[in-house]
């Protein structure tokens, strides 16, 4: 972290001299932050503790709410849908989290190797992100068609079959990853150019002196002290990577009643999420919707937990 | 700067940066590629698509499907409706949090990092928690189906304020705070005129963060706006891709013309948006 | 210089106020009036994309000057946007179309809806089937909706292409070549071995076809579990043994693939009601001509045909249901016949002009006598209101058979399980 010059002894801060101890001298501060804190407890925090309530009930939203006090939960336990779909999530999630935090790594070494048009490179990675997740989603859907779309004309001109890409599960699953990763890449490269970007010249000097060659002066230099950078990279990942709903919603949707927002063939594409929302309103099962997304976030918050330590486990084991 | 620890220009061997210009080539081309189909698609017919193998480049339809686009939907409509609420979150999210931010970075007072402390938390809660009872709030107000369902909950965010804060420490020197103190100014005062100045790039930055999130935001406005003359764009794009009789032309024609601004927004914000994450904006 | 600040202080939040707020209003501007006596009646109607044709719509709209008629053709999933409506007592449509599937559900609430009954309607009542009016109709009396159409089945299948593997292409042999089941499956197999095609979009199709022929599906009138009921198995092996005879394509109903396969021929036939005619014509509109309908293998049945309904928010129900009855005048659901392939409900239709004409889409077959036939025969049957959400258990299983491979008698055995946990946990 950089501070700006000062001729403080204290790091950036100001120290207010108190002209009284009161907080009417103090007001404007609490007014400052007050906005944020009113409006996350009128629609964060308030919300979150009547979805607890909620998940102790049974509403459909039209009739009265009945008390059922675990219930929810001891279903969700034993509900198979919900656990194919935290499977679903995970494999999704590891399709495309790890590709693409590689290829970001990547593509953000090669834009920070003096290149000229970087402005104009570092757009054109950008661009994926600013689309439209929903019209990627629908085109993806299309280019992925069994028996007309793009990538399989491609692969058919080729020698290889067609591949059912969306008509079984794994294969859903697939496109969905690919969707994701094309989508991030170019933003996470963008974040990790900005950190590599920090990292001091002396230390390549130095390194240069050494005799490092380039392969060993990104993996043993480059990426340890780009870890703060890749560690919040990866938490953001994990955090949003396991939310993901829009990517599976399109590719999978149906205008079917029978059974609405059940991610395609074999369930391949209902996360977590779109499990949630399929219980929630297509089934009109709000009480059992919010316990599923309390499931949802103690998932997403434990394995959050494992990847924080483990990283700072590596990260002290690391330091000699 | 770079981080391959190349040799000097004058020895720099010349197979090496083609291949790397070539891989960034190729990697620029894949993706951009999809926008690029995405116009092929909204040129053709439906059928060429589903011809084998496909029509590889743009027909002469792209109007006709446009046309249609505006006659299934209330394209114009609903891209008003995004206007209003990207332009009105962006706002209020740059001040509310440039607000908070401000006095989180260089103020202290009782309480200021346990506050903070629980901002930071605030952030890891998703938001499908919410979903429900939000809806049901919403239901009470009688904003379902209203623009203001969108707007309000979305006017400060945590994530704006973390940023912020570190990027406000970085900007705005304490010598300045201590001479407009002597000045006599208070908090707005200085917000005013010391800080604001000061933080321009990275509320632009924020501002361009924030708007292509709203801009691009689905689950909620799929819930909340109940009403089909008053959508989002994505929620109406999502809306004409049922099954049985896609006429994909039409339906990428809307894809791309929900792409379009926010990719004029973007190019002309771009380079301050580009440089800024690369100048440091992570510190 | 602190006056300097104190005064601007204000003046900023102030601006802030009022800037927020104008957002906010503007953001907040309504779109329907409300008439008191004279002025203009906004009113709103929600239909999905084939429920009625688009030249009616547009006709009985500039019919209705009180006001403007403003119809919304809602894709995507209609039963989930008017029910979250209903729950939020928001943007609730002045008339409204309900699936015929989904009407049993709405019949639990009929506080949502208005009595028709309570309208002047006894006039044309006796011009819809009674059997139609009682799935619309509460244990009371009530009645909730009118009838739009009905859903005769039917095969459908294109001629050019059974020609090609040496079938009979005249409606009446392909009847007597396909009467049972069995004879169907047989024909099947002819079919693929001569032009690689395949008979049936998936295993869930054969599934519901086979169940759509049953007085009962899954929940009887006492609401009693009988998924594990032989008339439920039986569909279930004829699934099955759809797939492991190589039957099945495998795709998705409605996908892109599907139109695909069908454009090209390798889904010669499809099993739909006589409203599945729109949905073919556009979707594969470029195969016209070429296509016959005759009766579906087993016997016919009836599945889907819809409902128009008013609300109980409905702001002017004098006006929404005299819209109804111009919507559903006989000469309108001819029309919609011609234009969407939905078989009237109304009898009177039948006389009408439009439905002698022979269709081009068919080669010029006179459909309407096959769906007639059709009609005559269906049987009648029970609708429980737990149905959906009972039979998503066996989609779902299906889906792993044929996807994913599971083992059939695993996963009737989940499916039963599934099914009957999901009646338990909705009463």
């Amino acid at each position: 972290m950089t501070t700006a010059v000062s001729g403080a002894p204290s790091a950036g801060r100001t120290q207010r001299r108190p002209r009284g101890r009161t907080l009417s001298r103090r007001w404007p501060l609490y007014a400052a932050i007050a906005p944020f804190f009113i409006l996350f407890s009128a629609f964060g925090l308030y919300p979150t503790i009547y979805s607890l309530a909620l998940s102790f009930q049974r509403s459909d939203g039209l009739t009265t709410p009945t008390w059922v006090g675990l219930a929810n939960y001891q279903q969700l336990l034993g509900d198979e849908m919900w656990w194919q779909a935290v499977q679903n999530t995970f494999i999704i999630f590891s399709l495309s989290t790890f590709p693409m935090l590689l290829l970001a790594l990547i593509i953000a070494a090669m834009l920070n190797a003096n290149v000229r048009f970087s402005t104009t490179f570092r757009i054109a990675y950008f661009v994926p992100n600013i689309t439209s997740v929903v019209a990627m989603a629908i085109l993806f859907g299309a280019v992925f068609g069994q028996s007309f779309g793009l990538v399989n004309s491609a692969l058919n001109a080729i020698g290889l079959g067609k591949v059912p890409w969306l008509n079984t599960p794994f294969g859903i699953q697939l496109v969905i990853s690919l969707l994701i990763t094309y989508q991030w890449t170019g933003y996470n490269a963008i974040i990790f150019l900005a950190g590599m970007q920090a990292i001091s010249k002396d230390v390549y000097e130095a390194a240069q002196v050494d005799g490092a060659g380039r392969v060993r002066t990104f993996l043993s230099i480059t990426i340890p002290l780009l870890r703060p950078t890749i560690v919040f990279v990866m938490i953001v990942s994990i955090i949003t990577g396991l939310q993901t709903f829009t990517e599976a919603q399109v590719l999978t949707s149906t205008g079917a009643t029978a059974a609405p927002y059940s991610g395609g063939a074999g369930h391949g594409g209902l996360t977590m999420v779109l499990y949630f929302y399929q219980q929630a309103f297509g089934y009109n099962k709000f009480g059992y919707g919010a316990a599923i997304a309390w499931g949802i976030f103690l998932i997403i918050f434990m394995f959050t937990m494992l990847s924080w330590r483990y990283s700072r486990r590596r990260e002290d084991l690391t330091r000699r | 700067m770079n981080t391959m620890g190349d040799p000097p220009a004058s020895r720099r061997r010349p197979q090496r940066r083609i291949g790397l210009y070539a891989a960034l080539i190729v990697g620029a081309v894949v993706s951009l590629f999809p926008l690029y189909w995405l116009l092929v698609v909204a040129s053709n017919t439906t059928s060429d698509i589903y011809k084998t193998p496909p029509r590889l480049l743009p027909g002469p339809l792209l109007f006709e499907n446009i046309a249609k686009v505006f006659d299934k939907i209330d394209f114009a409509g609903s891209l008003g409706a995004t206007l209003i609420v990207a332009c009105s979150v962006t706002a209020l999210v740059l001040f509310f949090d440039s607000l908070a931010a401000f006095a989180f970075a260089k103020y202290e007072f009782p309480g200021r990092d346990k506050l903070f402390g629980l901002v930071l938390l605030t952030f890891m809660l998703p938001m499908q928690l919410a979903l429900i009872p939000l809806f049901m709030i919403m239901t009470t107000l009688g904003w379902v189906g209203q623009l203001q369902a969108l707007i309000v909950p979305a006017a400060a965010n945590a994530f704006g304020i973390f940023w912020l804060r570190q990027y406000t420490i970085g900007a705005v020197p304490d010598e300045l705070m201590d001479a407009s103190r002597i000045d006599g100014a208070g908090f707005f005062r200085q917000y005013r005129t010391v800080c604001l100045p000061l933080i321009r790039p990275g509320l632009g930055f924020l501002g361009l963060f924030t708007f292509i999130g709203v801009w691009n935001d689905y689950l909620w406005p799929l819930t909340v706006l109940t009403n089909p003359e008053q959508v989002t764009l994505q929620v109406a794009l999502a809306q004409l891709n049922s099954s049985f009789g896609q006429d994909y032309g039409m339906i990428m024609a809307g894809a791309l013309l929900a792409v379009v601004p926010l990719l004029l927004v973007f190019l002309l914000g771009a380079r301050q948006f580009i440089g800024n994450i690369a100048e440091g904006a992570v510190k | 210089m602190a006056d300097l600040v104190t005064r601007s202080r204000p003046r900023r939040l102030a601006t802030v106020a009022v800037t927020s707020v104008l957002l906010l209003a503007a953001a907040a501007a309504p779109n329907a009036s409300f008439g008191a006596e004279g002025t203009p009646v906004d009113l709103t109607m929600w239909v999905w994309p084939g429920a009625l044709s688009e030249k009616t719509l547009e006709a009985v709209a500039a019919d209705y000057t009180d006001g403007s008629l403003k119809t919304s053709v809602i894709g995507d999933n209609f039963k989930t946007k008017l029910l979250t409506s209903f729950t939020a007592n928001s943007s609730i449509p002045d008339i409204t179309g309900v699936k015929g599937e989904d009407m049993p559900y709405f019949l639990q609430k009929p506080e949502l809806f208005t009595d028709l009954n309570t309208l002047g309607i006894s006039d044309i009542l006796s011009e819809f089937p009674e059997w139609k009016l009682k799935e619309a109709m509460t244990p009371d009396g009530k009645l909730l909706g009118l009838p739009i159409d009905i859903g005769p089945t039917g095969l459908f299948y294109r001629e050019d292409v059974l020609a090609e593997a040496g079938l009979p292409t005249d409606p009446a042999e392909v009847q007597a070549a396909t009467s049972t089941w069995e004879d169907y499956f047989a024909f099947g197999e002819k079919l693929k071995s001569a032009t690689g095609a395949f008979l049936q979009v998936n295993m869930a199709d054969v599934f519901s076809f086979v169940m759509a022929q049953y007085p009962t599906k899954f929940v009887s009138a006492d609401g009693e579990f009988l998924g594990e009921s032989p008339e439920v198995r039986r569909a279930w092996d004829l699934a099955v043994e759809a797939q492991q005879r190589g039957l099945t394509a495998g795709l998705q109903d409605g996908s892109p693939d599907w139109a695909s396969a069908v454009l090209s021929g390798t889904l010669p036939t499809v099993l739909g009601a006589s409203w599945h005619a729109g949905d073919l014509k556009s979707s594969v509109a470029d195969t016209a001509g070429k296509w016959r309908v005759t009766q579906m293998p087993g016997g016919p049945a009836n599945v889907g045909g819809s409902f128009l309904t008013i609300p109980a928010a409905s702001k002017d129900k004098e006006a929404a249901i005299a819209i109804i009855r111009e919507l559903l005048s006989a000469e309108n659901q001819a029309t919609m016949f011609t234009d969407t392939g939905n078989f009237p409900a109304r009898t009177s239709a039948f006389e009408e002009p439009a439905m002698k004409a022979p269709d081009p889409f068919f080669g010029g077959q006179d459909v309407v006598s096959q769906f007639a036939l059709a009609s005559e025969s269906m049987p009648a049957v029970y609708n429980s209101p737990f149905d959906n959400v009972v039979a998503a258990a066996y989609y779902s299983e299906l889906s792993n058979i044929e996807s994913a491979g599971k083992d059939p008698e695993q996963a009737w055995r989940d499916a039963v399980q599934a099914a009957s946990e999901a009646l338990a946990s909705s009463r």
